[in-house]
């Protein structure tokens, strides 16, 4: 459990957008919260438990990494977030409601680990994809061209997946992620496949967009770097079955900066996710990539 | 790749010039064997035909291009039923795999006795012979849908009709190009068969008329059309697809292969 006391990693409050705020402001429930959350999987004969028992909390328009070792049931734990997979017991809420629900009410934004475009479809026509399949009958506050705008793809509007790189793809799928104003955002691993110099760009990209929109997000990383980073809140988690090994509040300012990866704070921060991870003294045997899968 | 296909045209261009060369080259030289006229006989009895060949050609190719379309209409209907229905792929599979295993042969004089030697018969013959490559093509095509991609529409809470009509029918589509491309070819010769069998009229009894009345250049100009007509059927399919599908899919079953 986050200790009450940590600083607040609520932001200043968003701008534009009054209709979210209405329902949102001041709330303290308009986060994420997830309760003695746990997934089993039955493969073949066998019962494995992805997730045992998961806490979380994530206060509306924060910030927060998930971090862990691969095989520790952080992915499954942005599925279950995001209601591709059904949790085997324990709750989730969204800002008061069920992942099913805000799934159906069209309002949850998700990134996957690869851009997961539709090839026959030009750049614009990706990001417009979510409005195309809008039932909710929502108006989106911004268009397609606004969006390639904010994604930095002014000139690709026409310009098929195959023609771009792997950074301007996952740029598209962040874009797209955000068509409907989603009231979460959900990244696995976005920028995985990239090598660590576009990484590094994306990622702040990723958090100018982030601070211009303010949604929820909720980050999956198995970069230490990475999480301290981007979040306000890091999520530790031990390998399988996945629990939440230890919550870490990041005392950064915002807007980040790389210069701050060599300030002090962000060390120990760095050195606190790590010991998190492999234990006091460093034993490998936690660490990550000691799985198998992602 | 433009640059390629061009050079790949020129060198299937220049094969076939030298291979017909060379044997007008034999056949002045009278080392041509009895069964095999010279390139420039063929030739020759193609402009004297030119009138009866016209006769004949018109059945055929009605005959193929309604039976093609009969069939190709017939197998996405049945895998948009194998998509939709659950347990129907299997069903739907094995009744079209027994009707591609019906040797054409041996089919199209029963056919001739039930339809008589009128269209009918070829249209039908051209159909059973198009018919697979489509159902195959299109189950495959519709199925080929990758995990993530069904995950994103799952996430956007999409109906089961956009689905279809966003994700799945546009996904299908190169399969279902490979399957139309080898389709059209097979229905021409479909027909071809079928009236060699039994017609009053087409390229086909042309065809056997020629070989029962030993007129040589004649059988090789007809066999000479066929190939004509089975290859711009398939070009006809590959030039849509190369408008149609703008994309290459990740198996590379795309416009680069439509070259016939």
């Amino acid at each position: 459990m986050p200790d009450a006391d940590a600083p607040s990693p609520v932001p200043p409050a968003r701008q534009g957008d009054t209709k979210r705020s209405e329902q949102a402001a001041g709330d303290p429930s308009g986060g994420l919260a997830v309760r003695g959350l746990s997934v089993t999987f039955r493969l073949k004969r066998e019962t494995v438990t992805a997730l045992d028992g998961v806490d979380l909390d994530l206060p509306a328009s924060g910030f927060a990494a998930v971090i862990g070792p691969s095989g520790c049931g952080k992915s499954t734990l942005l599925r279950v977030v995001a209601d591709i997979v059904a949790p085997s017991a324990g709750t989730v809420s969204l800002g008061g409601v069920t992942p099913a629900a805000l799934r159906r009410a069209q309002r949850i934004g998700f990134v996957f680990q690869s851009p997961t475009l539709l090839p026959w479809r030009t750049v614009r026509e990706n990001i417009r994809l979510p409005m195309a399949l809008n039932r909710a009958g929502t108006k989106p506050s911004q268009t397609p061209d606004d969006l390639i705008r904010l994604v930095g793809l002014e000139g690709f509007e026409n310009a098929l997946p195959d023609q771009l790189s792997g950074g301007m793809q996952q740029r598209v799928s962040i874009a797209r992620s955000l068509a409907l104003d989603p009231e979460v955002l959900l990244l696995d691993e976005p920028f995985g496949a990239l090598d660590e110099i576009t990484r590094q760009r994306m990622n702040l990209e990723l958090l100018r967009i982030w601070s211009e929109s303010r949604r929820t997000a909720l980050l999956v990383t198995h970069s230490i770097a990475e999480a301290v980073f981007m979040a306000d809140r890091v999520f530790v988690m031990s390998p399988r079955p996945g629990r939440i090994r230890e919550v870490l509040d990041i005392p950064l300012d915002r807007p980040r900066r790389l210069s701050m990866m060599s300030e002090p704070a962000f060390v120990e921060a760095v050195n606190a996710v790590r010991s998190a991870l492999f234990g006091a003294d460093g034993s490998p045997e936690a660490g990550p990539e000691a799985g198998y899968d992602g | 790749m433009i640059a390629a296909r061009l050079a790949g045209l020129g060198w299937t261009v220049g094969g076939i010039g030298g291979v017909l060369a060379m044997l007008e080259a034999l056949g002045a030289m009278g080392a041509l064997p009895q069964s095999v006229p010279a390139p420039s006989a063929v030739a020759v009895q193609f402009v004297q035909d030119r009138a009866a060949l016209a006769h004949h050609l018109a059945p055929t190719l009605r005959a193929a291009v309604i039976g093609w379309l009969a069939a190709v209409a017939l197998a996405i209907a049945m895998a948009g039923v194998a998509l939709l229905v659950r347990g129907a792929e299997g069903v739907l599979y094995n009744f079209a795999v027994g009707v591609n295993a019906i040797p054409l042969i041996a089919a199209a004089p029963i056919l001739v006795v039930w339809f008589g030697t009128g269209p009918e018969t070829r249209v039908i013959v051209a159909a059973l012979a198009s018919f697979f490559p489509v159902l195959v093509g299109a189950i495959q095509g519709l199925r080929a849908v990758d995990r993530s991609h069904r995950e994103l529409f799952h996430v956007l809470a999409a109906g089961r009709i956009d689905r279809l009509r966003l994700l799945e029918l546009p996904g299908a589509l190169p399969y279902l190009f490979a399957g139309l491309k080898i389709s059209a070819a097979g229905a021409v010769l479909g027909a071809i068969v079928s009236e060699w069998v039994g017609a009053d009229r087409g390229l086909g009894m042309m065809m056997a008329y020629a070989l029962f009345s030993f007129n040589v250049p004649q059988v090789w100009m007809c066999m000479a059309v066929s190939v004509v007509l089975a290859l711009g059927a398939y070009g006809l399919m590959g030039g849509l697809e190369a408008r149609v599908v703008r994309w290459s899919p990740p198996d590379g079953t795309g416009p680069g292969d439509s070259a016939p």
